[in-house]
């Protein structure tokens, strides 16, 4: 899969730099490392599994400009981790080419898209795949190889996208917690319609009318969550990720009114299996609000209460954690010098599948190095639902980045 | 992190045409005149760049330094539009903010989370909150519309730290309920409209902070640009220095520098 993301850039990349002026005008050079481990209070469930990890994470980044209007990012990822090989890789989070006037932008190369305005899960963000064995809270996402050409005009954003190739979502292996028993047989996912190469295209539109800002989107390729396959294989069970080809609608809608954000994400999607093996057409959505109380820790920090009501019409044949669910948010920002914030959350599902509790805490230690705790806890979940596969995975991370 | 800057401009750039009226004024008439006359003198400057540090200092004396750029541009019948990027400390470094500011009415916010690749609307309605953990808040560093306040001319006295030179001192009041402030009360020397000092009564009229204008420059002969900032907190002991260490005005900037593309493009 590397070397095919590779050799992809490598076809990309070749031509641009012999065409260009090989001295760039401005270069820059940075690189982060963090240092982290995952303690698990419970003991491991599955076979083969081992009770924490210690990982360390290597991020470099070189950002250069040649002309006014012309810049190339390159950003490589490299985990390694104690105990999973599975979560020991390497990636290419941005190798990107871009060129820009003043109501245009192209790029082309490997790069990361962000899509949403919600905060429990963004439905509408397509273009990337998680990157699932380095952040279970689904934030970090693997470089995804496209083609990018965006206008700009008085009615909106026009964004048009090509996808050459589809990035399959890590999973962890014998070793590592948080996932099925057996885990993922290796080697085994299967691309329906096609394979990895099969393109996929997006289109997209955004504007702002005053308080309110809209988007509307259309896809076209692999989903980006796999079903499972689940096979016999010499009279042993084995799962295997299974991606269908969608076809997609979505769009976005904020109302951004004095301390209260208004939020709608929504998609149709049809084409894909759910968890009774069945593929069909479904209507899901994030409906909530963020409001903000200013000043209310110690005269200068903030909290934000945030509400949001996941909805999927599959209901229960969902194969996705969240699809009658509300989420219940608190974010504390302290405004001090060390940039202090965490996250609270819970998800209580409203069909009596369970609860998850969620932290993220960041601060500053100094100006190169900074501290984090996150962690999940999952609780009641149903029997065979995605909670109760995980009931013994609750889990924290504590993680110091250092910045270079 | 939310960002609020359409940057210091029209407070600092004040220069002169200062008009008598014989006739009788009263001190409201007076004030909001000065204002307007203040206002105007900074008209004109269509575009700036500029490089800053802040040092912000607790009452032990410990210290903090952030870098950021700011990037204004006029707006006719309008307020101006701005970039804000951060440069330092390194964790917040690429976080950047587009503004559009109005005269009337809530102004429009973007903030760019660069870990996340995220362009994410912000509510500007905080605009009495701790920037960055300064002692300056969003509101003191905010475009100085002059629809946002009401004035009060007080006395011509000498200018506080510059005795050669006098100074109007005049007050004002906001005009959004959403401010930390009753009023204002700022010294600016008559000759050229530089405003030489700030001090800032809290909601309960109490004296919060005092801010020290210094270094002024002409650009282009015409705008006056404070190049030192210092705000004291008399609640807390704590103090924020800002160095201006680069302007430039006429840049030639666009309106097309000032979109969500080019804001997920700044560094």
């Amino acid at each position: 899969m590397f070397l095919a993301v590779l050799s992809f850039l490598f076809f990309i990349i070749t031509p641009i730099i012999s065409f260009a002026d090989l001295k760039p005008s401005f270069l820059e050079y940075e690189a982060e490392i963090t240092i982290g481990s995952w303690l698990f209070p419970e003991d491991p469930l599955y076979d083969g599994q081992k009770q924490n990890n210690y990982s360390i994470a290597f991020e470099p980044e070189i950002y250069s400009e040649w002309a006014e209007g012309n810049n190339l990012v390159l950003r490589p990822f490299f985990l390694f981790d104690s105990q999973d090989n599975n979560r020991s890789h390497i990636d290419i989070r941005e190798a990107l080419y871009s060129w820009y006037g003043d109501d245009w932008e192209a790029s082309i190369g490997v790069g990361q898209i962000f899509w949403g305005v919600t905060e429990s899960k963004n439905l509408v963000d397509i273009i990337n795949q998680f990157d699932a064995v380095y952040d279970p809270l689904f934030k970090t996402k693997l470089g995804q190889p496209l083609v990018n050409y965006t206008l700009i005009r008085d009615t909106g954003y026009y964004e048009l996208f090509i996808l050459p190739y589809f990035r399959e979502r890590t999973s962890p292996g014998q070793k590592g917690r948080l996932r099925l028993d057996p885990e993922f047989t290796k080697g085994s996912t299967k691309y329906e319609g096609g394979s990895q190469w099969t393109p996929e295209a997006a289109i997209r539109w955004s504007n702002s009318f005053g308080e309110y800002d809209f988007s509307l989107h259309s896809f076209l390729g692999y989903a980006r969550s796999p079903s499972v396959d689940i096979t016999l294989v010499n009279s042993k069970i084995q799962f295997q990720p299974n991606y269908q080809r969608v076809r997609q609608i979505g769009g976005t809608i904020q109302k951004t009114s004095n301390a209260t954000l208004y939020k709608l994400e929504w998609l149709a999607k049809a084409g894909q299996k759910d968890a009774k093996f069945k593929r069909g057409s479904y209507f899901a959505s994030v409906i909530g609000f963020e409001h903000t109380l200013y000043k209310a820790i110690l005269d200068s920090g903030d909290i934000g209460l945030i509400m949001e009501y996941n909805y999927d019409s599959r209901r229960s044949r969902s194969s996705d954690t969240l699809q009658d669910d509300i989420f219940i948010g608190g974010r504390f920002t302290l405004n001090d010098s060390d940039d202090t914030q965490m996250l609270v959350g819970s998800i209580i599902d409203l069909d009596g599948d369970g609860q998850i509790y969620q932290l993220d805490f960041g601060r500053r230690l100094n100006d190169s190095l900074t501290f984090g705790i996150k962690g999940s806890i999952y609780q009641n979940g149903k029997y065979n639902s995605n909670i109760y596969i995980l009931r013994q995975d609750s889990w924290v991370e504590i993680n110091l980045k250092q910045y270079f | 992190m939310k960002i609020c800057i359409r940057f210091i401009l029209p407070i600092l750039i004040l220069s002169l045409s200062n008009i008598s009226f014989a006739l009788a004024e009263t001190p409201e008439e007076k004030g909001l005149r000065l204002a307007i006359e203040a206002d105007l003198t900074g008209e004109g400057f269509i575009d700036t760049i500029s490089q800053s540090q802040m040092t912000l200092r607790n009452a032990q004396g410990e210290e903090s330094i952030r870098e950021f750029s700011s990037k204004t541009l006029e707006v006719e019948n309008d307020g101006d539009k701005s970039i804000f990027i951060f440069h330092h400390p390194k964790d917040v470094k690429g976080t950047a903010t587009l503004t559009f500011t109005h005269k009337t009415g809530p102004d429009d916010q973007w903030l760019y989370l660069p870990a996340l690749k995220r362009v994410k609307r912000i509510s500007s309605d905080n605009r009495s909150g701790a920037f960055v953990g300064s002692e300056f808040a969003y509101e003191d560093l905010a475009s100085q519309e002059v629809e946002k306040y009401t004035y009060k001319w007080i006395e011509d006295v000498p200018c506080p730290g510059d005795e050669a030179e006098m100074c109007y001192v005049s007050e004002s009041y906001p005009v959004e309920k959403s401010s930390g402030y009753t009023r204002r009360v700022s010294w600016v020397d008559i000759n050229e409209h530089r405003v030489r000092k700030i001090d800032f009564y809290d909601r309960k009229d109490k004296l919060l902070k005092t801010l020290i204008f210094s270094d002024y420059k002409q650009y282009l002969e015409k705008f006056w640009t404070a190049h030192t900032l210092k705000m004291v907190n008399h609640n807390t002991g704590k103090e924020t220095d800002i160095a201006i260490s680069a302007t430039e005005y006429k840049t030639g900037l666009k309106d097309a520098d000032f979109n969500r593309q080019s804001l997920k493009r700044a560094r």
